[in-house]
């Protein structure tokens, strides 16, 4: 048996994970830690600060959306995965049928493509500071310099090729790196907040006075820098909320959890949550203020030049490190997904390519830039297939319909599931467009998974019509 | 031999928070505390290669493919 059959073997991919093997609490609350603490907090941390966000929305926005969050690990995906124990594409493949699995596959592996994109770029903006080509602003939409260019290229061919070659390298660079990385994001808060006081002349000796320093110096409120969206309280919750809609409501964390041996023990997903998108996610963005509170004409959020001048090369190595050990399982995952369909291809070449597509990305700033309205986009397109897994789990039983109906059925596509998916992203897209506030793209997938949800059980109910 | 490496690499972590700290005190400069990162960063990475992920099975189960290929 080969070892890559023997490696699919292991990890029961068309199987149930048996009771022997499953873990413990303690393996996903580190596991979730890591894989939350990654190059994109530099970005997105500074973008909040970008947007315009005050003290209380967003300290308070993050722990109510976080919140959100590990609630729908707990009570969304963790019991389905726990009592099914499949992967999230065995599953979607018995829902679904082979073939609209695919086209979900390829949706998956672009969008991981374009996320690997931002990472690369992010590590890019610390190899600038060392060869001092001149970096693209944060409304810059398409590479600025040669020197860029080339920096993202060796990057990205770097990332690539460590991808192509094994997984298992990397994951356990990423396991040796976690517990350092959450320390020096931690490190980075601690500096700014000292820088801060040194160039205000803030005394910080009280909780109140500390609170006082956040909101007239670090976190101001007030309109958002040119080109941003403005971000309230609510647009910080939702954002926190659906920034791993794919993995919680989408249902891609379904093929993680299977291992837990409890459902709460997707608690675990808090030490990502309140770690890397609340504490990470502030102490990136005290940098960013601080660079604006120095000189407010510097809009741009170069995650390198900011760690740089917070903890020197240590800094570097960070920011270099957290694009590298994060992009790399995301270029493989889009290999994976890209695999599916072209399963005669070698995993090698296929990751190959896809690190290739996810360098092409990172040249192009505009994804980094926009990472806010880039990963709300994410989740939305992946979201619908989450509430129609739901469904299929929790409420055809009840309603008398048939689970699994592809599989009953020997389809190669279950229409139900598939205009669920693909009418509810045109709904989205056309709240969207309406201009409400109400349904900006950061909003619009709460009301959308009900629209999914909705619209699975409608059209299963007309095509299992006569079945029951 | 792993027990030193793992008392050597948690020093390191120590390091690394009580650096920040000293300079949020006034007890050390910037650049000081650059350094002590540094350094910090450096015997983290030589002590821990020597101890996580020796002879362990790693604790993520799969590489977290949202949709793994059959």
């Amino acid at each position: 048996m080969s070892e890559e059959k023997q490696e699919k073997h292991g990890e029961f991919e068309r199987e149930p994970v048996p009771a022997s093997k499953t873990r413990g609490l303690k393996a996903f609350v580190g596991m979730y830690a890591g894989e939350h603490c990654a190059g994109t907090e530099l970005m997105i941390g500074p973008l909040f600060v970008a947007a315009g966000v005050s003290a209380f929305d967003v300290v308070f926005g993050l722990l109510l959306g976080n919140l959100l969050a590990v609630l729908s690990w707990m009570f969304l995906c963790a019991p389905i995965a726990v009592r099914a124990r499949l992967t999230l594409y065995y599953q979607l493949e018995k829902i679904c049928g082979r073939n609209l699995v695919t086209l979900y596959n390829l949706a998956n592996g672009v969008m991981f493509c374009f996320l690997a994109g931002s990472m690369i770029t992010v590590s890019a903006t610390a190899v600038g500071v060392w060869f001092h080509f001149p970096m693209p602003g944060l409304n810059d939409l398409l590479p600025n310099s040669i020197g860029w260019v080339l920096a993202v290229l060796v990057v990205g061919g770097l990332i690539s090729v460590i991808a192509a070659w094994g997984y298992d390298t990397v994951s356990r660079v990423a396991n040796i790196a976690a517990p350092w990385m959450v320390l020096l994001f931690l490190a980075f808060g601690i500096v700014g907040m000292r820088q801060f006081t040194e160039v205000t002349g803030a005394e910080v000796n009280s909780l109140s006075s500390l609170w006082e320093l956040c909101t007239t110096h670090i976190w101001q409120g007030g309109d958002p820098l040119p080109g941003q969206v403005k971000f309230t309280f609510w647009h910080v919750t939702f954002f926190a909320w659906f920034a791993n809609m794919a993995m919680h409501v989408g249902m891609s964390d379904l093929s993680v959890l299977r291992f837990a041996k409890k459902s709460w023990h997707g608690i675990a997903s808090a030490s990502g949550m309140y770690v890397g998108h609340f504490m990470a996610w502030l102490a990136a963005s005290i940098l960013y203020a601080l660079q604006l509170h120095i000189d407010p004409a510097n809009t741009d959020v170069l995650p390198g030049p900011l760690a740089y001048r917070a903890a020197g090369v240590a800094g570097l190595i960070c920011v270099i490190v957290a694009g590298w050990t994060t992009a790399n399982p995301t270029i493989y995952r889009a290999g994976l997904a890209f695999q599916a369909i072209m399963p005669n291809k070698s995993r090698f070449a296929v990751t190959i390519g896809a690190g290739l597509l996810a360098t092409f990305a990172g040249m192009f700033p505009a994804i980094a830039m926009r990472l806010l309205g880039f990963v709300a986009l994410y989740g939305l397109i992946l979201m619908p297939m989450g509430a129609v897994v739901f469904a299929d789990f929790w409420i055809f039983p009840k309603l008398g319909l048939k689970q699994y109906y592809a599989e009953h059925r020997g389809l190669k596509v279950n229409w139900a599931a598939g205009a669920a998916w693909l009418v509810t992203l045109a709904i989205c897209v056309a709240l969207v467009k309406s201009g409400n506030p109400i349904f900006q793209l950061y909003f619009v997938a709460l009301p959308g998974w009900f629209i999914a949800t909705a619209l699975y059980i409608v059209l299963s109910k007309l095509t299992q019509k006569g079945e029951a | 031999m792993k027990k030193i490496a793992e008392t050597v690499s948690y020093l390191a972590l120590v390091l690394l928070v009580a650096a920040p700290v000293l300079f949020y005190s006034e007890k050390i400069s910037l650049q000081a505390n650059k350094y002590l990162m540094l350094t910090a960063t450096m015997v983290w990475f030589t002590s821990a290669l020597c101890w996580i992920g020796r002879g362990e099975k790693s604790c993520q189960p799969t590489p977290k493919a949202t949709a793994d290929p059959p």
